[in-house]
Order: C-alpha cells, then structure tokens, then sequence
C-alpha cells in the first residue's frame, strides 16, 4: 500500500502544470510578504517623522502597550485625541497602528472621536466581557495574507488533483488499473490518501511558512486583543469575545478544514467525470461560485461548509456559537472541521466506488 | 482453468455489441477474430470486469467472475487495444507500478519487471522515459505487463498492433511458451498472427460467435470458395470490383488473381487450398470494405 500510494503522489507531481501552480502561489505569497510584512510598515512618530520597517513595528508594539487593555469610551477618546494627525503632518493614514484601528471606527472627518460608544458600534457583539485594545497589525497582516493565499491554494488543488482518477479514464490507463488485483480497491484508496496528502502538505507546508514569517515579523504581540477592533473591517462581525491569537487558531482549522472539503470535492468529482478538463473546470466552478451566494442572503451557516468561504475564514466566525446545553458554547468552526471529516469520509467511500465501478469503454 | 460465458449480451443504445454468447474456454491459446466493430474488444472488457454486460453471466472454474473479485482478477492479465501509460515513467517504473496493482512484494516485482522487459526486448531501455518509445516499444511494453503477474487468463486485444514482422514473432513465440496450463485469448486483424500459434479460432460477427474451432477445421469452411485464375491484366480490375478479391499478381501481360467466391469467377479459374485469411475475407471483406 504504502509503494502504492508513493507512485500515486509521484503521478500527482509529475505534471508540470503542478509546478507552475506552485510557483504562481510562491510568488504571489512573496509579493503579498513583501507588501504588507515588517518591511512594509510605516509608523509616524510624534514629532511627526516617519520610522519603516522594523523600527516601524517596534514603535508600533510600544505605542499599544501604553493602551493595551479593556476598551472604554474614555480611552477611544484619550487615543484619538494623542495621536491625531494634523493637516501639515502630512496625512491621515500613516499615524500608528492604535490610533488607526481607533480612528476608523470612531473617528469624524478630522479625526476626532465622533462621540459614538462602543456597544452601538458593534450590534452583533453579544458578549458581556468589553472588547480588548492591544497591537494587532501583525495579526490582521497574517490573517488575511492567510485567506488570500488559501483563496488561490484553492486553485491550486484544483488543478493538481482534478486528473487524480479523471486522467486515468481520458489517458486510457482505467483498463490496466480496473484489471489488477488490487486496482478496484487498494488502488483507489491509494489515489485517495496520497490526494490528501498532497494537500495536506502544500496547504500545511505554505501555513507553517507563513506563520513563521509574520511570527518573525510581529511577534505575538497583540494576541489578546479583540479581533472587532481593526482598521481593515475585517472580523468586526464576529458577535462573541475572540482575541487574535484564538481567531488564528480558529482561522487554522478552517483553512485545513476547507481544504479537506475541497479535495473530498475535487476527488468525487475526478472519480466521476471522464476528462480531467471536464473535472477541472466542473471543480473550479463548485468551488468559486458558492462565494457569489454571499450577496444572495444565503443563511451564514450555510455559506460556512463552502471552501471558498472557510478560505476567507470571515463568514464561519460571524455565525453565532452554538448552545450545547450547560451553558456550555461552540463556536461554528468546529462544525465546519467536523463537516470536514465527514466530506473526507464520504469522499473516501464514493470515489473508490464510482472508480471501482466505472466502466471502460 | 475453465471460463464460461453463459449467454454474454452487451446492449449500448441503439447498437447489439455482443449478442447471447455461450462459449467455453479452456487451457490454450485462442484466437479471436472480426471485424472492426464486431464485438470483439467489448467481450473482453466483459470477461475482464471492467464492462458490465446487460445481461448473462461469465464463470471461472463455476464461479461467477463478479462475486470473485480480486481472487479472479489475481488470475488476469489484460493487454488493451487503446491504452494509455504514464509519459514520465520509466518502462522499468511502470513496471514496478503495475506490479504493485498486481499486488506483487518489492522483490518479486523487480525480478519479473527485469525478466519481462528482457523477454520483449527492452531491457536495454528500462530506463527511459516512456514518452520517448516508438509505438510498437509501447505495445510490448503493455504485453509485458499484462504477464507481471503470470496470469492464468491472458487477454490481449490487438496485441501486435504497432509491431514489425520481427517482432511479431517474437511475439507469438512469448506467447506459445507461456500458454501452457493457461487459458489466452487474444483479438487480432492479422491473421497469421493466430493462424500458427492458436489452438483454435472464434469467428466474431455483428455480436456474434459464428464459428469456432481449430484453425485446419474452421479454414475447413471456406473450402470450395477459394480460387484462382489467370486473367489478361486489361481485365484485371471488374474482377476486382465484381469479386472479393484476396491476393492479385502481376505476371507479365496477365494477372493472378486469388478470389473468394461462393460460384466459379471464370471458365480458367481452379479451385485452391484455403487458408485462415481467405475464410477472414470471406467473412468480413465488407465490412473491412466499409471502414
């Protein structure tokens, strides 16, 4: 089994298109490091000079560490009002990470505090505990660099495990496979694991990358701190307390839980149709058209189960957790990871059939 | 090693490919012979599992060959008529490969991958890719995977096709010495590919098992439909439009011409000894005509 499943994930990669997708994700990851990791930040000190880089992020840290802490209107205020930029300073944008995230949720049209409290702001938030301040740029840079990139991998599974059992029927290898002693069965589990494999690997292996990069980057500085509370409007939906560090952890799971989904998809349909173009092409659009939904008022659980959606790791963590009775709550993540498993169950036993029973003709 | 198929039918859509065969095949070699589109390549895929038939039944030694799953396709080895192979394998890797599907240990199929890849004459390419064969490379390379296993049942579709003359021969010689205690079944155009080595002949028509039986005793068949004559080479041609014509020689002013008829062509023409291609062409010149 083991040999079997080794010649299964030398198939995988012995197509050049694998590698060409594997490059396009290094250097789009590459680019997105370059434009938003340490070497891209810019933070405005208070005599109105600019540090970038490193000292950008070091400055950064220490500025939040003087307001870390349970956000009050008092301190909305104080923040905006310390670091509020003046014409002649050159602009609005490039202040510091506190006074940014501050300033797009409670800053008027000079940033000043627009006199808004915090509760109003933030609706959905059902929590009792009050939201928590501290450095997130390092965070916000790592989970969206993370959703954009699990947005392409996407594609990238696509292409690399669409042919997986579809090639075998175009290229006419079915026969030789179908008629072996262990083709209908071993064979197929084999395709099957050395699939998850591969995208355990590229997907494991791009988000242990990631992570230390940003980690190298950032620190984990911040990782106490709300996830509503950012200048990128991301994560400002979630109606619970979640910090940064237990929104990674969360965003973690539904990128290998989406990714899981994904390749039980692309697997079962492989199995099915008879060209890999046709799976291709029939996987791309299972896979990209469910985030069309989101403006059709499809219920947020619903969207949650599409990979694409897991990817983007938002729409999951605005679904409010679910009571399992106690007082105790579960956050909807973990039933997309256990959906997770289940598609990869299913996909396990369907492929293998529809492989075992497919017909050469 | 007993195979029977009892009333094998395949019916696609609008077209009969295998119509109600009743046969039985024991140890030795068969040769299956048709036309394009006779159903040849569809009762193989049938007696192979990979095609389901829509009605009837095949048996190995009385057992029905679906219940037996792995335990019958243990016994099989099957050479395709159209198959494909993975460009970037090695013929030696493929090898490996499909030894593994065959569910031979790591040794086992090291040994017989080598023993195989010298039997058809590739031993010296093991390690190239397989992209860079020439097509009849290709062929022998699918016989020798068919036989990894030593199969008790051999099933080999078009199995010359693409091969020179040489190694055709060297072909049928593979498979005389490996058929003993086996059952092989191969498919064929090339006549004199089962004419020499097939212990007997099943004639293949529109679905059908029209004849069956030693190569002498079905040649046998067409005794009496054989002729030849000496024709003035002006005249050479309506003999070819009018008759199914087998063999044509020139021979100076005049032309030999070997038909295959059911009534004498010409006053000149005498009757000849049949062989297995003229019975083929008296069976099948329209089709093959047709395509």
């Amino acid at each position: 089994m083991i040999r079997m499943i080794g010649f299964e994930f030398e198939k995988i990669l012995n197509r050049k298109i694998v590698y060409a997708a594997i490059a396009c994700i290094l250097i789009m990851g590459t680019t997105m490091y370059v434009g938003r990791g340490a070497g891209a930040q810019i933070v405005m000190e208070s005599e109105g000079n600019y540090l970038e880089g490193r000292e950008a992020v070091r400055l950064d840290k220490e500025i939040a560490a003087r307001h870390e802490g349970p956000l009050t209107e008092e301190k909305v205020e104080e923040i905006l009002e310390t670091y509020r930029p003046r014409r002649d300073d050159g602009g609005f944008w490039v202040v510091n990470n506190i006074y940014n995230t501050l300033s797009s949720l409670w800053g008027d049209m000079d940033g000043s505090y627009d006199g808004m409290d915090i509760r109003s702001t933030f609706p959905a938030y059902l929590d009792e505990r009050p939201l928590i301040l501290g450095y997130n740029q390092g965070w916000l840079v790592f989970l969206e660099g993370g959703a954009y990139m699990m947005v392409f991998m996407g594609f990238l599974l696509v292409i690399a495990l669409s042919p997986v059992f579809s090639e075998e029927y175009s290229r006419g290898t079915d026969a030789l496979i179908l008629t072996s002693r262990h083709g209908k069965r071993s064979c197929a589990w084999a395709k099957i694991i050395a699939s998850y494999l591969f995208t355990l690997m590229v997907v494991g292996g791009w988000l242990l990358l990631q992570s230390f990069l940003y980690w190298k980057d950032f620190g984990l500085d911040g990782g106490g701190a709300s996830v509503q509370l950012n200048n990128h409007f991301m994560l400002s939906g979630v109606p619970y307390f979640l910090t940064y560090m237990g929104a990674a952890g969360y965003c973690l799971v539904l990128w290998i839980g989406g990714s899981l989904i994904l390749t039980a998809l692309i697997l079962v349909l492989s199995a099915l149709c008879r060209s890999s173009f046709v799976t291709v092409i029939a996987a791309a659009a299972c896979y990209a058209m469910p985030s069309l939904l989101g403006q059709l008022g499809v219920p947020l659980k619903l969207l949650s189960l599409n990979p694409i959606w897991d990817f983007l790791a938002e729409v999951p963590l605005m679904v409010p957790k679910l009571s399992l009775g106690g007082g105790a709550q579960v956050s909807f993540v973990w039933v997309v990871a256990v959906f997770a498993l289940v598609m990869t169950a299913a996909s396990f036993v369907l492929s293998r059939r529809i492989f075992a029973k497919h017909q050469v003709m | 090693m007993e195979l029977r198929l009892d009333r094998l039918t395949k019916q696609y859509k609008q077209k009969l490919a295998v119509d109600r065969i009743d046969l039985e095949l024991k140890c030795g070699v068969y040769g299956l012979l048709g036309a394009n589109g006779a159903g040849k390549t569809t009762l193989m895929r049938m007696i192979c599992d990979i095609l389901e038939p829509s009605s009837g039944e095949i048996f190995c030694n009385g057992q029905n060959i679906r219940e037996m799953g792995e335990e019958y396709r243990d016994l099989l080895g099957y050479l395709p008529q159209n198959f494909g192979y993975y460009q970037e394998f090695t013929a030696y890797k493929f090898l490996l490969y499909i030894a593994s599907l065959k569910g031979l240990g790591k040794e086992q199929a090291a040994v017989r991958a080598l023993y195989l890849l010298d039997m058809v004459g590739l031993a010296d390419q093991k390690k190239r890719k397989i992209k860079t064969f020439s097509g009849g490379m290709k062929q022998r390379l699918g016989i020798a995977q068919a036989m990894l296993n030593e199969p008790k049942i051999l099933i080999l579709d078009e199995p010359t096709a693409g091969l020179d003359p040489k190694e055709r021969v060297r072909f049928r010689n593979l498979i005389s010495s490996f058929s003993k205690d086996k059952i092989v079944l191969l498919s064929t155009h090339i006549v004199s590919d089962v004419e020499y080595i097939a212990d007997e002949i099943l004639v293949m028509k529109e679905g059908r098992l029209i004849h069956r039986g030693a190569p002498e005793v079905v040649t046998r068949e067409a005794k009496g439909l054989v002729w030849e004559c000496k024709v003035d080479s002006r005249y050479a041609d309506r003999y070819v439009e009018q008759y199914n014509v087998g063999n044509l020689k020139n021979a100076g002013d005049e032309t030999i011409l070997r038909i295959i008829s059911d009534t004498k062509p010409c006053e000149e023409a005498v009757e000849a000894e049949p062989t297995l291609e003229d019975l083929y062409l008296y069976y099948f010149s329209e089709e093959e005509s047709r395509q």
